[in-house]
């Protein structure tokens, strides 16, 4: 039995193409995703590790930091062959008219510990640095290269230091080497310079320095678990923990992987909708051809092959399928992956890309088991249909295709239901969201979309029957073959449903990430501009008496730069923060935070979102300001500069972390002297943040100042983020678009099987008098049928999953903006029509090739 | 069963042309080339009256089927040339072929080959629909009723039996009035008796209303409906029966076969 399965795979090869496609197809992705994750995950991984160097296990208190006398304890313990701490400050540099506000960090006295050299050596005498390459590129700097040091200041985040007036500014640094930099966003606490300790320290300024971060390096024959545990005691004392160097890693991955893990788990999704449309397809490609086989099937049963033989047949047929096909699909998938990493590693030089995917037991087993098992699964039903037929039927003269008969009345009440109980449970999940139950709306909700459309793929035979008489009388205008092809397509109404859901399936997916995406734009615009309302900001600038002074001609320098649409000067002072709820021996030290001045009248013309929460009495404070004061929303913090004190009420908002924004009139109070320290500057319409920014760093550090201006800018990192949107959407889309290309085929197959099932009409149609291309037309209407019958409902569809998804995702958290992005729909309906006529052109070649001859020698 | 104007015309073209509805002339068909070259007509002249009823007849492989085949315009002679009334098919391509079969040109196949998916009118009316040409409901009627399918109308091929099937293939063939009917084994696959009204049918229709028709059989019983019997052996003409009866058509066959050996 097995031989004449084989034998009849081998004869009708041609028929299970398109099968054996769609299982490629499918697996490709599901190799390629599961490779793809693999080379994410260890691309972080490096990226994360690369500014630790060796190191076995990272302490890390960002608030208290670490003493130098506990550096030296730790370095001290037999178990450790040499330990570093890190701090950074921030600096400004200038070298040949250009500038950048790099932060700094101590090069390790521990060799090992020491970030990996690109070019060059490490800093030895006075004056040395090491720069990343990304910044010896912006200034144009070589190996023995000059830089000017402009200004410096100790990052202010260790609680109870006074980040004070800065160190000393030295000029004539000199580059001795460069590193790569992995990217902020791997890793934002990687500096963009290293210099020798002792010198770093002085240009921070304080007198005692303390350490964020220490990393030690293990003994020989020491493991990293046993420093670890070695080092416990020590990290206790600061109420901090140990991690080794690869927990670090992974944390650290995770926290980037984080944002990738939504991306992951809607691709893990997208990956099983594919495997969905393959297995309609397959399932479809199945039927027609047991339908063929009818008269050899009834064959094999007349001459003594049981049910269970002729099933096992089918079976075994769809397993070698699956079998082949998963394979070729493995081997692209790896393939697949393979080149994409070729490419970005030759087009981003980032060398944390590792050289070739690792290839698991279980990347090569998982498609391979997924794709037969699918196979094998959409195979079950026409294996079935395959034992009702009946011996007789090979004695019987081959019946002509009847006229399939709408659908039963339990089936359409079965799906009606279906449909009503899964858009209740997405009412529901909308409901939970909205009362901030953002989970259980989302499970909710997910359970709805799926229930409901299982109800619409139920239900898609009186779809199909519905729609194509709806279509059947602008269909009449086409003569004959319109006509023919709308009845053709009704003549198996399960078969064409069956196709057409598969379209239905990826035009809902494409038209629901499209709508919501067009929706989360909308909503994260209105978010991005309350969390990056500034677009570029010039300054703080801190003159040598401590207190702030932009020189004037940097109101004038900006003004004239190309971009600048608006700006805005703040007057700003620096003052003790304290919680002014707490007194006395509760009290804690107060931190030093810097305060600005805005004029709110003018602030909506140069901030994207008004800041109406700052009214006279109220301070915007970030988060880590509250958490080291204690202070929450509402309550009362004290700000005291020189002998005035003041007390608003506390604002969370993200401004930066040791800023504090009050109004002008408020700051008046507090420091009534208080000069222009900070320019806000909003961009004219159309040109980049990055671009205006680096204009301006250029152009500042050309003023005979001997002060460095700091120009940062959130433009670029709100440019950024509806890159990365974008950027997503294109990637699932792009992937949607697979599955797509999977019901596409599927489309094809259906046209191409029921032309050769109506190869002897066809040729009586021809001879009675229909042209060549009146035959192909109808199979074209045919195409495009099938496809209407998908697009229409799943973009309805699709924006309906699509709004109710945003709804449920963002409900809680946001004001939900809905989007309709009219222009991408009109394209999907557009391509998925066109598409249905391209499917019918090989089908439709082959059909007119015939002979009418076909037709009466048949007899 | 009435007659247009145009048909009328184009007839009174075709009397002029001699009365003959289809002509060949050295018609000569060869399938592939080379060692595996096979012939299967040798230079055949042969006409056919406008109003007559006549059979090709031969056994098995003679190449009555191929002859029809080349004589309606579905496959292509290698030598020699045919003509539809006073119209050369030699030349013409695949869609001239096409509108010419679909105006001029009526078939009755051996198993029917109705549409499924259409009703019997609906079956009826196609080669006018694919034509372009409005049916005429008077002529349907006219024909149907004759026909005795005019209750059956809007049933589908599979609520048929064999029998209206293939009285519904004959007005789908009569519909259009074409200037000839083509017939491939019309009684093959139906029993005696419904076979015998089917071909009283079509003799009728030459009879009563001067249709052309030309049948290919090998049934010498189905042969004796028509006016004249063309044999065919081997290829060649052998043979040219006027006013035959099965009698005299299975001696003509029994001396085909003699020579044969």
């Amino acid at each position: 039995m097995l031989r004449t399965r084989l034998t009849q795979m081998r004869a009708h090869a041609g028929r299970l193409v398109a099968a054996a496609v769609a299982i490629m197809i499918a697996t490709t992705l599901v190799a390629a995703f599961m490779v793809a994750a693999g080379v994410l995950e260890k691309t972080a991984f490096n990226a994360v590790s690369v500014s630790h160097a060796n190191a076995d296990v990272i302490l890390e208190e960002p608030y208290q930091g670490f003493s130098t006398e506990m550096v030296e304890q730790i370095r001290r313990q037999p178990e450790a062959a040499g330990a570093d701490g890190r701090f950074v400050v921030h600096t400004v540099i200038r070298a040949g008219g250009r500038s950048d506000s790099p932060t700094v960090a101590p090069l390790p006295e521990t060799p090992e510990l020491r970030i990996e050299l690109d070019e060059g050596r490490y800093p030895e005498a006075r004056g040395e640095i090491l720069v990343s390459h990304e910044i010896a590129e912006r200034l144009d700097l070589d190996l023995g290269s000059s830089v000017e040091l402009l200004d410096t200041s100790a990052d202010v985040g260790l609680a109870g230091r006074s980040g004070g007036p800065g160190g000393q500014p030295a000029d004539g640094l000199t580059v001795t080497g460069t590193f790569i930099h992995p990217g902020a966003a791997f890793d934002h606490n990687v500096p963009g310079m290293f210099g020798r300790a002792a010198e770093v320290e002085l240009w921070s300024g304080h007198t005692t320095v303390r350490y964020e971060r220490v990393i030690a390096l293990a003994s020989p024959g020491t493991s990293a678990e046993e420093l670890r545990t070695a080092l416990e005691p020590l990290a206790d004392q600061v109420g901090t923990v140990v991690y080794t160097a690869d927990e670090y890693a992974r944390i650290m991955t995770a926290r980037f992987t984080a944002d990738s893990y939504i991306l992951a788990a809607v691709l893990a999704a997208l990956v099983g909708v594919a495997l969905v449309v393959a297995g309609l397809v397959i399932a479809n490609t199945f039927a027609v051809i047991v339908a063929q086989r009818t008269r050899e099937l009834a064959l094999l049963r007349c001459v003594g092959a049981t049910r269970r033989q002729v099933r096992n047949g089918v079976l075994v047929e769809a397993g070698g399928l699956g079998v082949a096909a998963s394979l070729a699909g493995i081997a692209a998938g790896i393939g697949l992956a393979q080149i994409t990493i070729m490419v970005l590693r030759a087009v981003l030089d980032f060398p944390w890309f590792p050289e070739r995917p690792e290839v698991s037991v279980l990347a090569l087993l998982i498609p391979l088991v997924v794709g037969v098992t699918v196979t094998i699964l959409a195979a079950l039903a026409p294996a079935r249909a395959a034992t009702r037929v009946s011996p007789l039927a090979a004695l019987r003269p081959p019946e002509p295709g009847g006229i399939g008969r709408g659908t039963s009345v339990r089936r359409l009440a079965a799906a009606a239901g279906v449909v009503v109980v899964g858009a209740l449970l997405m009412v529901a999940g909308i409901g939970a969201t909205a009362r901030g139950q953002t989970e259980l709306g989302l499970a909710i909700g997910v359970l709805g979309g799926a229930l409901s459309f299982s109800g619409v793929v139920i239900g898609s035979v009186v779809l199909v029957t519905v729609i194509v008489a709806a279509l059947s009388r602008p269909l009449r205008v086409a003569g004959v073959p319109g006509r023919m092809a709308a009845l053709n397509a009704l003549r198996h109404p399960r078969r064409t449903a069956a196709t057409a859901v598969a379209l239905l399936i990826g035009v809902t997916l494409v038209a629901m990430m499209s709508v919501g995406a067009a929706s989360a734009r909308a909503t994260f615009a209105g978010e991005l501009d309350a969390r990056y309302p500034v677009d570029i900001a010039v300054g703080p600038v801190i003159d040598d008496t401590g207190r702030h002074r932009l020189p004037d001609e940097v109101l004038n320098v900006t003004e004239g730069v190309a971009g600048v649409g608006d700006l805005m000067p703040l007057r700003s002072s620096r003052a003790l923060v304290r919680n002014a709820a707490l007194e006395g021996d509760a009290a804690l030290q107060p931190i030093e935070a810097e305060v600005h001045g805005v004029d709110v009248g003018r602030a909506r013309d140069v901030m994207h979102a008004g800041i109406d929460d700052l009214e006279p009495g109220a301070a915007m404070v970030s988060r880590q300001i509250t958490a080291m004061t204690g202070i929450d929303e509402g309550d009362l913090i004290q700000l005291q500069m020189g002998s005035q004190t003041i007390e608003l009420r506390a604002v969370f908002a993200p401004v930066e972390r040791h800023t504090i924004l009050v109004t002008a009139a408020d700051l008046a109070a507090l420091d009534p002297d208080a000069s222009i320290g900070m320019l806000w500057v909003k961009l004219a319409d159309g040109s980049s943040a990055e671009t205006v920014a680096r204009t301006l760093r250029d152009q500042l550090s050309l003023l005979t100042t001997d002060m460095g201006i700091p120009v940062t800018t959130a433009g670029a990192t709100r440019a950024e983020v509806s890159r990365v949107l974008d950027t997503m959407l294109m990637v699932v889309v792009g992937l949607l678009a697979v599955s797509v290309v999977i019901a596409l085929i599927g489309i094809g197959n259906t046209l191409s099987l029921s032309v050769i099932e109506r190869r002897r009409e066809s040729a009586t149609m021809r001879t009675l008098g229909l042209t060549r291309r009146q035959l192909r037309v109808m199979l074209a209407f045919e195409g495009v049928i099938v496809a209407a019958v998908a697009v229409f409902p799943g973009i309805t569809l699709g924006l309906i999953y699509g709004w109710a998804g945003t709804l449920t995702a963002f409900g809680g958290v946001w004001d939900v903006a809905l989007g309709v992005p009219w222009r991408w729909l009109a394209g999907i309906a557009g391509l998925a029509i066109l598409a249905g006529l391209a499917a019918s052109v090989l089908p439709g070649r082959r059909a007119a090739r015939d002979d009418p001859i076909t037709a009466v020698s048949a007899g | 069963m009435s007659v247009s104007v145009a048909t009328e015309k184009r007839r009174a073209g075709v009397l002029a042309a001699g009365g003959h509805a289809v002509t060949a002339s050295g018609l000569g068909k060869v399938y592939g080339t080379g060692a595996t070259a096979v012939r299967a007509l040798y230079e055949i002249d042969i006409a056919f009256e406008v109003g007559q009823f006549s059979a090709i007849m031969g056994p098995s492989g003679s190449g009555k089927s191929t002859l029809m085949h080349c004589l309606a315009g579905l496959d292509t002679a290698t030598v020699g040339r045919v003509w539809l009334g006073d119209t050369e098919l030699t030349h013409l391509d695949d869609t001239e072929l096409t509108l010419l079969r679909r105006n001029r040109v009526g078939f009755i196949f051996q198993s029917f080959n109705l549409i499924p998916t259409l009703t019997a009118r609906q079956n009826i009316e196609l080669p006018m629909d694919l034509a372009g040409r409005r049916p005429d409901p008077d002529r349907l009627a006219e024909l149907t009723t004759t026909l005795g399918v005019a209750d059956r109308l809007d049933h589908r091929p599979a609520e048929m039996s064999g029998g209206q099937q293939q009285r519904v293939a004959i007005a789908r063939a009569l519909m259009a009035d074409p200037d000839v009917v083509f017939a491939d084994e019309p009684t093959g696959n139906l029993d005696s008796r419904t076979g015998a009204q089917v071909l009283d049918l079509l003799r009728r229709s030459v009879r009563e209303f001067g249709q052309t028709v030309v049948m290919v059989t090998h049934d010498p019983v189905a042969a004796s409906y028509a006016d004249r019997v063309a044999m065919l052996s081997d290829g060649r003409l052998a043979g040219d029966l006027t006013d035959p009866t099965p009698d005299r058509i299975r001696a003509a066959l029994d001396r085909l076969w003699e020579c044969g050996q």
